[in-house]
């Protein structure tokens, strides 16, 4: 690990090296810090939204909200825990919110209406989402994936996003959701079961 | 082991992440459970499919895009400080809180004040006339029993407080008259048998009875008395009845009213009753709370008008209203 040692010869890592430099007032400790998060951040944001804008938006409002509470940090948790909870919070925040929620309006076709003249209506719509026979046209089997993270609940996605693509610890990620670790293992199994189920016979 | 919780595993097992035993378990329902296994055969093609996606990275400007965002931000700050700071500022408003705070307590206390403020009696000083002394100790008479108590003549009170009082309360004595808008009712049962003009043989003696019970007569020159216009009156039978009287009671109001500093107003009697009197009259606001004991004793009361009384007002404007009963 890189990194260097304190008057106590404690070890810090690159990253609070470079928090206690911005804390110190060297704004350029800051760059420094998002050019090693950038990406993984955006990538995060991607997957949990599965909107290139959106996830632009998202990404760089994480990174807005850690210069502002950078001078704040303390070093409990480490950088990117930290770092990682806030665009967490963030992708949460931008899938709850009505514009986003407006932006991708759906109709369900698996129960159906009934309307103001009494009878019942369904729609049959074919399942683009999932079709092979689009996915076949389009040949991007991550479109498929990720159409089938985007189904899954905010619980699961966070776990499945935070695990499986970014591969953080179980324990980073129970930091990271405030949950416990058993449940975050739980969680995961829930999570993959469902995808694994989604996936089969598409990719 | 279940399926169910074999399941459940899967995804440890997969990782590596489970313990000797559980893993066995695992490993052991496996080999027997086809549908278990496929499960894991999914999981399996899961995770290298999803390991295999690629990373979507930032756009190049991602990080000027930021420094702009922050910068409009930093901007936006400014400005908002620009505008709020002045505002932010807690001394004034705390201030201006505490003021306003302030006023509304005066006001409270203001408009609780109680209407009729009962001064202490001082002793007046030796340079008063007889006649202030006259007019002090019978308004002493008129304040009730507990203001006396409070602060006792004989106390030894500071020379300059005794004139500054005084002064007050010569000037509370004399006040300058204010007009009443509406006068208090004071309605009054008469006994009809009441001892009749006919046998009333002058004088005002039920009147003169209380004076001296009061001890104000005690060393007064009666001349003096008389010039005050207070107790010594004498009422023609004519005059008694030109006023319509009918009982003597009527008269002795009258002169309690008179010996209470009271100015009557002209008597004004309902056109075809005669049973039923008015006396209108003014007495000062100190004595209006003793004027009621000493009425009290000589009829009965049936009401009393709410007694709302302002502070700037000297002079009392009541009605008196007389009404037989057998």
């Amino acid at each position: 690990m890189n990194g260097e040692t304190d008057k106590q010869g404690r070890l810090f890592d690159n990253d609070t090296v470079l928090v206690k430099a911005f804390q110190a007032g060297d704004k350029n400790a800051f760059d420094k810090l998002i050019l090693g998060y950038m990406n993984k951040v955006f990538n995060l944001c991607y997957r949990f939204l599965g909107n290139y804008e959106e996830a632009n938006d998202s990404a760089q409002e994480t990174f807005i909200k850690v210069y502002r509470s950078l001078n704040k940090f303390q070093s409990q948790s480490s950088f990117s825990t930290w770092l990682y909870r806030i665009a967490v919070n963030t992708c949460k925040n931008r899938l709850k919110s009505a514009e986003y929620k407006s932006s991708r309006e759906t109709i369900r076709i698996d129960e159906p209406k009934n309307l103001d003249d009494g009878k019942t209506y369904s729609v049959e719509i074919a399942d683009q989402s999932l079709s092979p026979v689009a996915f076949l046209d389009r040949k991007e089997s991550s479109a498929i994936i990720q159409s089938a993270i985007d189904s899954l609940s905010q619980e699961h996605k966070e776990v499945v996003v935070l695990r499986d693509i970014e591969g953080l610890s179980y324990e980073q990620i129970a930091s990271i959701t405030g949950d416990n670790l058993g449940t975050v293992k739980s969680k995961l199994a829930r999570a993959r079961e469902k995808l694994a189920r989604k996936l089969k016979g598409l990719i | 082991m279940e399926c169910l919780k074999v399941k459940e595993l899967l995804s440890e097992y997969i990782e590596g992440v489970l313990d000797e035993q559980l893993k066995k378990s695992v490993e052991e329902h496996l080999q027997t459970c086809k549908s278990c296994s496929e499960e894991l055969g999914l999981l399996k093609t899961y995770l290298a499919k999803i390991g295999s996606l690629e990373k979507i990275e930032a756009p190049k400007d991602f990080l000027e895009d930021l420094h702009e965002r922050l910068q409009e931000e930093s901007k936006f700050k400014k400005v908002i400080r620009k505008i709020f700071v002045p505002v932010t500022v807690k001394v004034p408003f705390e201030i201006a809180g505490a003021a306003a705070m302030l006023f509304f307590v005066i006001y409270l206390v203001k408009t609780m004040q109680p209407v009729e403020k009962m001064t202490a009696f001082v002793p007046s000083s030796r340079e008063e006339t007889t006649v202030d002394k006259l007019v002090e100790k019978e308004d002493e008479r008129l304040r009730p029993a507990k203001t006396e108590q409070t602060v006792s003549p004989s106390e030894d009170i500071k020379e300059n407080q005794v004139r500054l009082s005084l002064a007050m309360e010569k000037k509370r004595v004399a006040p300058p008259a204010i007009p009443q808008t509406k006068p208090i009712e004071l309605v009054l049962l008469i006994k009809s048998d009441t001892q009749d003009i006919e046998t009333y043989s002058g004088g005002i003696k039920p009147v003169e009875s209380q004076i001296t019970r009061v001890g104000l007569s005690e060393g007064v020159n009666k001349d003096m008395l008389q010039a005050q216009n207070l107790y010594e009156r004498e009422i023609s039978e004519t005059d008694l009845k030109e006023l319509g009287y009918k009982t003597l009671i009527p008269l002795q109001i009258k002169n309690l009213l008179e010996s209470s500093g009271g100015k009557i107003l002209p008597l004004i009697q309902d056109k075809g009753d005669t049973q039923f009197q008015f006396i209108y009259a003014e007495i000062p606001r100190g004595n209006y709370s003793a004027l009621l004991k000493s009425l009290n004793e000589l009829a009965e009361f049936q009401k009393i008008s709410p007694t709302v009384i302002k502070a700037e007002e000297n002079l009392i404007h009541i009605r008196v209203k007389l009404i037989p009963y057998n």
